[in-house]
């Protein structure tokens, strides 16, 4: 895409870059570095910039207020401090002055939970003209993709001698992966060189062949993180949870390369258990260091219901019930579960939990309830929707969840009622033949969990959870005042922002990392055609001059780039933090 | 003053090539490579042409009127000498046509 020859410059902090092609040559005028008397390391940055910022990848997108903000910046000094670029040493989180005022994060309760939840979630409608040109944009893909297949050879290892065995690539997937994906696939799994906290080094690189093959160019950007699933801020190098890992490794080891059933049990993996199980709220609670076990392996027939409609949930019930196992000549079923999300991941929105559980009283149901990104994010006490919606936990049959997101671990639990935790762990796979959690790992998880519970004895979990909740509802309500549409719950710390052509995805992402904000994009297959959208993930380790320097830039790339779809009425008033 | 012109031309070619980044990143040909630019281009503006022409080409009448309507000025006669025109159109001071 960045094909901007002469359009594209770069603003590099006062100097002027003239771009010249496409093709990664340095500027031959000299016209970029003003002042003769640089010395040897300063140059050679600037020479390395330069030739970061020139190749096709990165040129920065004109903004048409670059050149004002400029000359306003010369006049006047900037209202936030705050670049990544400029280093200075957060150590921890750093949270805001008046705790105590905000609201923690919680239903309301005041009005139904339907009513409330239409109150609060928001998916706005496509305008017509854009919907129209995504398809136009996506057939037009289609057409030079069909055309560049006839004419040219892919770059793509070719498979030999395999006539009467399966082919190699699926043919749509390995269509789009090669000519729709491919020309925007620097915006993806892109290398980083520390740790993922609020703020993150990505390494560069660049592109020759449109995306087939990539270089490093050597630098690195230090960028603001919106796109770690970092909720609590617990990913930190240093800190007392990477000080209690550190230690607990240098005490127990790395790994007990064992089962649970078998050598690898131990004190420390019951006390996680229990510390679980006291966190939810439940009777018992198991954890691996991986669940692979999936609806496929369980054999049920699965059946699906539109997203958050509860209307359709009651049909689909009312139609298991009585209609029964056809396989079976309409015997009932032996047991209907339903499987829901805490926070989906991709819209932004909150399961309506009340009304899936009285659904399933109603019904005679069992609910599985996976809080992936929401344990530890919702919730006045960090403990997930059933936190969040005041809802007793034993009501739902079984929570599962990761220790990835919101603790800064990996693994996963399960919880439940002690019947079923104990038929878990005689009759699943992970137990017998997976291995057990590696001890720093555990601790990593353990030490987070009492942070938040407050059981460590400081209010670092309590202010971690008042900070997010500040947080979300601070930048979604400026998002909406910019005038973007974005999906989702009010509370809820993941906002995508929908910007539908897939061209405009690869170019904010680019244009924001010129700026030293790092994004995920969202596409085609994982969300609908029509909707492409970028995704926010806020942590509580964001302060709010980070917040506001990434809204600032939000709100420049949405003038230049036509961002700003929403057809709502705008709130005028300046937004309190 | 001729600084001042020359920054607002400036400013006017920024302008202009801002307008066909925002096409091209709208028809998602922004991604595409420039062999497949060109030949989007060449092929969009053929269109745009051949439309353009047959319009001109076929409907005279009403490329007439939509011009008188769009720039009233430059309205022809303005005498009684426009009953007389043969494609039976009339205009008038205020540019509005009326059909005999």
């Amino acid at each position: 895409m960045g094909n901007f020859d002469g359009v594209g410059t770069v603003l590099k902090r006062g100097s002027d870059i003239e771009n010249n092609g496409a093709n990664g040559k340095l500027p031959t005028n000299g016209a970029a570095i003003e002042k003769p008397s640089l010395d040897e390391p300063e140059q050679k940055e600037i020479l390395l910039n330069q030739q970061k910022f020139s190749a096709p990848a990165y040129t920065e997108i004109r903004t048409r207020r670059c050149t004002v903000k400029a000359a306003a910046e010369a006049k006047s000094p900037t209202s936030t401090n705050y670049h990544p670029d400029k280093k200075t040493i957060f150590n921890g989180a750093i949270f805001g002055k008046h705790q105590e005022e905000c609201k923690p994060n919680q239903a309301e309760g005041k009005l139904s939970p339907e009513l409330e939840h239409h109150q609060k979630t928001s998916f706005e409608e496509v305008p017509l003209h854009t919907a129209c040109l995504t398809y136009l944009g996506f057939y037009l893909l289609m057409i030079l993709g069909y055309i560049n297949q006839l004419l040219f050879v892919p770059k793509v290892a070719t498979e030999k001698n395999r006539e009467g065995y399966v082919a190699l690539y699926d043919a749509f997937e390995s269509f789009y992966s090669r000519y729709v994906y491919r020309r925007v696939k620097d915006c993806w799994n892109r290398p980083i060189c520390s740790v993922p906290g609020d703020e993150l080094t990505l390494k560069d690189r660049v592109t020759d062949d449109y995306g087939w093959s990539f270089k490093f160019t050597g630098t690195e950007t230090r960028c603001l993180n919106l796109g770690s699933y970092n909720y609590l801020g617990f990913a930190a190098a240093a800190g007392r949870c990477a000080d209690e890992s550190e230690e607990r490794a240098r005490n127990d080891g790395l790994a007990y390369c064992s089962s649970r059933c078998e050598l690898g049990d131990n004190e420390q993996l019951h006390e996680l258990e229990s510390l679980t199980a006291r966190y939810f709220g439940v009777e018992d609670a198991i954890n691996h260091a991986s669940i692979i076990l999936g609806l496929r392996l369980s054999g049920a027939t699965i059946k699906v219901f539109k997203h958050n409609n509860m209307r359709d949930l009651e049909r689909v019930l009312r139609e298991g019930i009585c209609y029964g196992n056809p396989k079976k000549g309409g015997t009932p079923w032996n047991k209907i579960m339903v499987v829901v999300e805490g926070i989906f991941s991709m819209e932004g929105s909150i399961v309506r939990l009340p009304e899936i559980i009285a659904l399933k009283k109603k019904y005679k149901a069992y609910l599985y309830l996976d809080e992936a990104h929401s344990v530890g994010a919702m919730g006045s006490h960090g403990r997930g929707v059933t936190d969040y919606f005041n809802v007793n936990p034993k009501e739902v049959d079984i929570l599962m969840g990761t220790f990835t997101k919101s603790f800064g671990s990996a693994g996963g639990y399960l919880a439940g009622s002690k019947k079923l935790i104990d038929f878990l762990r005689t009759n699943s796979h992970a137990h017998c033949y997976a291995g057990s959690i590696s001890p720093p790992i555990a601790q990593q998880i353990l030490t987070s969990m009492k942070t938040i519970m407050g059981e460590d004895g400081s209010d670092t979990g309590r202010k971690k959870i008042l900070q997010l909740a500040r947080n979300t509802r601070y930048f979604r309500r400026r998002l909406a005042q910019l005038g973007v549409i974005t999906y989702g719950h009010e509370d809820s710390p993941v906002v995508p922002m929908l910007v539908y052509l897939f061209s405009k995805i690869g170019a904010v992402v680019r244009t924001l990392t010129t700026r030293h904000i790092a994004v995920v994009g969202a596409g085609f297959p994982a969300t609908p055609i029509m909707e492409g959208r970028i995704r926010f993930c806020l942590s509580a380790a964001h302060t709010k001059e980070q917040l506001d320097y990434a809204l600032e830039v939000i709100d420049e790339i949405g003038d230049d780039l036509g961002l700003k779809y929403s057809r709502k009425p705008r709130d005028a008033n300046p937004i309190e933090y | 003053m001729f600084p001042m012109l020359s920054e607002n031309y400036e400013k006017f070619k920024r302008y202009v090539k801002w307008l066909y980044f925002l096409y091209e990143l709208n028809t998602q040909i922004a991604i595409c490579e420039p062999w497949e630019k060109v030949f989007c281009n060449v092929l969009l503006g053929s269109c745009v042409s051949l439309i353009l022409y047959a319009t001109f080409a076929y409907i005279p009448g009403y490329c007439l009127s939509v011009f008188h309507l769009l720039w009233p000025l430059t309205v022809q006669n303005l005498t009684s000498t426009c009953l007389t025109n043969s494609d039976g159109l009339c205009g008038n001071e205020s540019g509005t046509t009326v059909l005999t």
